[in-house]
């Protein structure tokens, strides 16, 4: 029975608390905390939470506080290398700048798919699904 | 649980996961679950420049319901036994 | 459970970087070693109080709670119905700064410094804590049943389990609490002094359920800091039952932690001094930093005793320890300590709620999962992974021959599927053919020995000349027997006896028996599995005629007994054509009693010629790729593909049968062979040349039986006179019949006459790449063992006709290994495969000029 741990949720999630994790949603948040509880679900507790934005290799941080995440909205969990993170080459910036640039990137690219949809649609192609919809 | 079966087998294996959204994370799998949860140590990701956030990220847990595909090396399946298991499980459904 | 209040919204190492002063930390530990000498207290009376009613709790309702915690899941979250919950989902309903709203200083600087002021006033507060609570529970009782506990705590430092007790019992509390509760989110509050008048005001808004919360929360969690107690309500919330329950289970946890004085600092202390819990917090960072920094040894980290310490201390001590050694320049070690502090900043500042979910907690959520995996039949739901894992301990134990065993792990490679000799990996089949090839060569030596001196000197002539110091007597050419063509051929194979024809099985036909003895198999491997143990007599009975019932039913579905004429193909090849038939061939054997193997054997070589790879063989190669069509190079690649699939998984079976036989059975399979199929149409494609190298080589070492092959050693005895006699009838007939072919069955000659053009200049001249060059000498291999295995079993006379029927392709090959212009492994490969044959005969291509 116990040889059955290493398979279960439980057993994958366990060295994880109390460790500084990611968790990445599937609506592409990023949220940075310290990973407190867990369930058979794989519903998350993360404490000291932030949700980060990147841009390239800039971020910007927001605090959220505590969070319980249910465990339908993950896609992963992963354990951030306190060493590695400070090696990393991000630059800090502030949130508004930041939040600012990614609208702008994200309105030229609907632009483009606007434009790319068109086109695709004189030819006879149909209009599929976007990045992010694959969930 | 055919599947769950199976990916027991691969622990202690590198395999690379790729998710819907496109990201692939190539690692050595510690832990699998029924609902085929992925647990990856020492992950790399391929590129690395699309998904800067990953970058300190040393291990992780992948829910299954997001993964697309998992790759592995042919060698560590054997193929005969899984049309075995395949049939015993087809049986056991006919039940 | 007010832990929760105090979580500081500031990232661990922002607030490290915040630039906590020395004096910060100062106070903040202070207010550390405040709080947990509290707890201490608190704790203290819980322990030894609540040992009893918290182990029922643990034990007898523990599948009761799992189901509370899924629907108060369902409810918090709404049920699945919910689609779109994924893109809209919310953080949280309050703005993103409330947060800071609700810890007030904590984030105001979001430095761990100001944490102090939460911590401070906690050893005044505590008391206040305790009695405000009973204060509360005892307001809202006249509205709820909450109240009725109060009294009958004995005394607040050992109230907080009774309360526990109390609250789990109650069924009427439940979640509609949780939904009112946000509304009551306080603004800030002026921390010390305005603690206690705030909790009134939360009060009204949250009913009952709320109360016994904040109670419980009060005081059973170490409650470090009241005036925090304000977001309560609203951390409540997000909290859920589960949530208090770990909390419980986390003081209820009295192996490990036994005493109060343990319980305490487990809550604020790092993970690394909390011996029980090695699976949470930091220890392997930890591990890595002093890993990193040996020169620092026991860093601050490791040292922290029971509470975190000023970093004005730290450094003070690495100082000192900085000063001392001995290392590299003192910039590195600067760089290296400061990455060690923040790191241990960081460790620190995350360590704060560590354990909150303790290790029961973990065991609890681990259990309800393991029961959910647990099944009677391990083979039923998990086949894959414990047939798989334990073939491969078997293959990592010994490589040793597996009788079908009965699953017992280690006892030889049973679990039925594959095995030894099987067909699992490529490199099984494999092995049988250099276990044949080497079988031969083994032959060739003993027959070189043999021969030495003796009657080389008959051979010599048929290659012309032979250089060897005293044999200088070169006969003419010999004159090679011609007369054995058309009046060898067996008058039986003109006239078969017209016997029922039916229409052969068609290919879903094929399918669905396959599937069909597919499903047997499995149901015999998995009774052979089931063996009773060997003290039942009784039920081993039965289980051996279940067993027999079951080998019965497979027979019969193989179709063997057929009459041989019955169709064409006969209904078993029909079933050994397809890859998935020949994948099940070994299995099958290794079921099948002696006497019903030789009859499929019997049957197998009696029909060989029906067979997709040898009626539909590969054709010769071609000098030039390039000449053939892309249709033309798909089919043949298909059919290289299915001779090579046939020599792996169906030619190891064929030649352990043969291996079970005597001289008699051998020579049997060759004569049937012989008569009832053109053995030189068989003999040129590769299951054809590998069957008769099995039986020759066989016959060849049962004859020789003095000296037993030690592969078999239970054939020890000598062969009968009349079975050698039998055989050398039988085997002079079989080479006659072969010799005048004997050369076409060399894939190089056969390419080369079917060479045309500028094609066949091509191949001469050996242009032809390496890969494909050394492929084909893999190939002529095969058929030089062939010959060896010929030559060993012939008599003196036919030796010399068989020589001189090789002769052209023996000095064609010596000559071409000759040639410059060939890369010297395939030239080497060419001298030994000669040789093989040559050697057989007591010569060396040595000799030849």
């Amino acid at each position: 029975m116990d040889a059955l741990i290493p398979f279960t949720t439980s057993g994958s999630l366990v060295d994880l608390v109390d460790k500084k994790v990611l968790v990445v949603l599937r609506d592409g948040r990023k949220l940075i905390g310290v990973f407190r509880s867990y369930d058979q679900f794989a519903n998350f507790l993360l404490e000291s939470c932030i949700e980060r934005i990147h841009h390239r290799f800039d971020y910007a941080d927001k605090d959220i506080g505590v969070l319980l995440v249910r465990g339908e909205n993950v896609v992963a969990l992963g354990e951030i290398d306190l060493i590695a993170e400070d090696m990393v080459p991000l630059r800090e910036v502030s949130w508004a700048e930041l939040e600012q640039k990614i609208n702008d990137e994200t309105k030229r690219r609907e632009r483009d798919h606007a434009i790319k949809d068109k086109v695709l649609a004189s030819k006879g192609f149909v209009n599929e699904g976007r990045e992010g919809d694959a969930y | 649980m055919l599947i769950f079966s199976f990916f027991k087998t691969l622990t202690d294996q590198v395999i690379t996961v790729e998710l819907k959204n496109d990201l692939s994370i190539t690692g050595t799998l510690k832990s699998v679950d029924q609902f085929l949860n992925i647990r990856l140590d020492g992950i790399s990701v391929e590129d690395p420049e699309r998904h800067p956030h990953m970058l300190a990220v040393k291990n992780c847990f992948i829910r299954g319901s997001v993964v697309r595909y998992v790759r592995m090396a042919s060698r560590s399946v054997d193929t005969t036994l899984l049309e075995d298991a395949t049939r015993r499980e087809a049986k056991e459904a006919k039940k | 459970m007010s832990g929760f209040f105090g979580f500081d919204t500031a990232l661990p190492e922002r607030a490290g970087q915040g630039g906590a002063g020395g004096g910060g930390r100062q106070q903040q530990f202070a207010g550390f070693q405040a709080s947990n000498a509290d707890e201490t207290f608190a704790l203290g009376g819980a322990g030894e109080e609540e040992d009893l009613a918290v182990y029922t709790w643990g034990e007898g309702m523990g599948g009761g709670l799992m189901e509370g915690g899924d629907e108060l899941n369902d409810e918090t979250f709404g049920g699945g119905g919910n689609g779109d919950f994924g893109n809209n989902f919310q953080f949280s309903s309050q703005p993103t700064n409330a947060p800071s709203k609700g810890y007030g200083q904590s984030t105001g600087g979001g430095k761990i410094a100001s944490t102090q002021s939460r911590y401070k006033p906690k050893p005044v507060a505590d008391p206040f804590a305790f009695s405000e609570d009973d204060f509360y529970s005892s307001r809202p009782s006249t509205k709820k049943p909450a109240a009725p506990k109060a009294p009958s705590r004995p005394k607040a430092s050992t109230a907080h389990s009774g309360s526990v007790d109390n609250l789990w019992n109650k069924p009427a509390v439940s979640s509609p609490g949780w939904g009112t509760a946000p509304s009551s989110i306080a603004k800030p509050t002026p921390p010390p002094s305005a603690s206690f008048p705030s909790h009134p005001s939360q009060g009204p808004p949250a009913p009952g359920h709320i109360k016994s919360l904040e109670e419980i929360e009060a005081e059973m969690a170490q409650m470090p800091m009241p005036s925090t107690s304000t977001a309560a309500p609203r951390q409540q919330q997000v909290l859920s039952l589960e949530e208090i329950e770990k909390q419980m289970m986390e003081q209820i946890e009295p192996p490990r932690q036994p005493t109060p004085q343990q319980v305490a600092p487990q809550r604020e202390a790092t993970p690394s001094q909390v011996p029980g819990l090695a699976g949470s917090g930091y220890p392997s960072q930890q591990a890595l930093l002093d890993s990193m920094f040996p020169e620092l040894g026991k860093g601050a980290i490791a040292d922290q005793p029971t509470a975190p310490f000023a970093p004005g201390q730290e450094g003070q001590r690495t100082q000192e320890q900085q000063s001392q050694p001995i290392q590299p320049s003192p910039e590195e070690i600067a760089r290296v300590e400061e990455l060690r502090r923040r790191i241990s900043t960081k460790i620190e500042a995350m360590s704060k709620y560590n354990n909150l979910m303790g290790s029961s907690d973990k065991d609890f959520i681990t259990r309800i999962q393991l029961s959910q995996l647990a099944t009677a039949d391990p083979y039923t739901s998990d086949f894959y992974a414990q047939v798989f894992s334990a073939l491969k301990r078997s293959r990592q134990i010994a490589e040793g021959q597996g009788e079908p065993t009965v699953v017992q792990v280690g006892a030889g490679l049973g679990l039925g599927v594959g095995g030894p000799v099987g067909n699992r990996f490529g490199k099984m089949g494999q092995n049988t053919m250099t276990k044949l090839s080497t079988q031969v060569k083994k032959l060739v030596e003993n027959r070189a020995q043999h021969q030495k001196v003796a009657n080389t000197a008959a051979l010599q002539g048929a290659l012309g000349r032979v250089t060897r110091g005293n044999a200088a007597a070169p006969r003419p050419v010999l004159a090679i027997p011609t007369s054995n063509k058309p009046e060898y051929r067996p008058a039986s194979q003109l006239n078969e006896q017209t016997g029922v024809h039916r229409a052969a099985l068609t290919r879903k036909q094929v399918m669905f028996a396959l599937e069909e003895l597919y499903d047997a198999t499995l149901e015999l491997e998995q009774m052979r599995r089931d063996a009773p143990p060997p003290t039942a007599m009784e039920e081993i009975e039965v289980w051996h005629a279940r067993c027999q019932a079951k080998v019965d039913l497979i027979w019969r579905s193989l179709m063997v007994m057929e009459p041989l004429d019955v169709s064409n193909p006969h209904p078993f090849i029909s079933l050994i054509n397809p890859i998935k038939g020949q994948r099940l061939f070994m299995r099958l054997l290794r079921h099948l009693p002696h006497n019903q193997s030789i009859t499929l054997l019997s049957l197998l070589i009696a029909t060989y010629i029906q067979l997709d790879v040898v009626a539909r063989a590969p054709p010769p190669p071609v000098a030039d790729a390039s000449l053939l069509t892309k249709a033309d190079r798909l089919d043949r690649a298909k059919r290289e593909g299915a001779t090579d699939h046939f020599l792996h998984s169906v030619i190891p079976g064929v030649d352990m049968i043969i291996n079970r036989c005597g001289l008699g059975l051998v020579a049997g399979m060759l004569a049937i062979s012989a008569q009832r199929s053109d053995v030189c149409r068989v003999a040129a494609t590769r299951p054809g040349v590998a069957l008769y190298t099995a039986l020759l080589s066989k016959a060849q070492s049962l004859i020789r039986a003095p000296a037993p092959d030690p592969m078999n050693p239970q054939q020890s005895q000598p062969a009968d006179p009349a079975e050698v006699e039998q055989w050398s009838k039988t085997f002079t007939y079989f080479l006659h019949v072969l010799l005048p072919h004997l050369p076409e069955f060399f894939p190089s000659s056969v390419a080369q006459k079917a060479a045309f053009g500028p094609g066949a200049y091509l191949l001469g001249g050996d242009a032809i790449s390496e890969r494909d060059g050394l492929e084909m000498e893999r190939r002529e291999a095969e058929v030089w063992g062939f010959a060896a295995a010929l030559a060993v079993n012939a008599a003196e006379e036919d030796q010399t006709a068989l020589v001189g029927a090789l002769r052209e392709t023996i000095l064609h090959t010596v000559q071409s290994a000759r040639n410059p212009t060939i890369s010297p492994a395939r030239s080497e490969m060419k001298l030994r495969n000669v040789n093989m044959f040559l050697n057989g005969l007591g010569l060396d291509a040595a000799m030849i000029e």
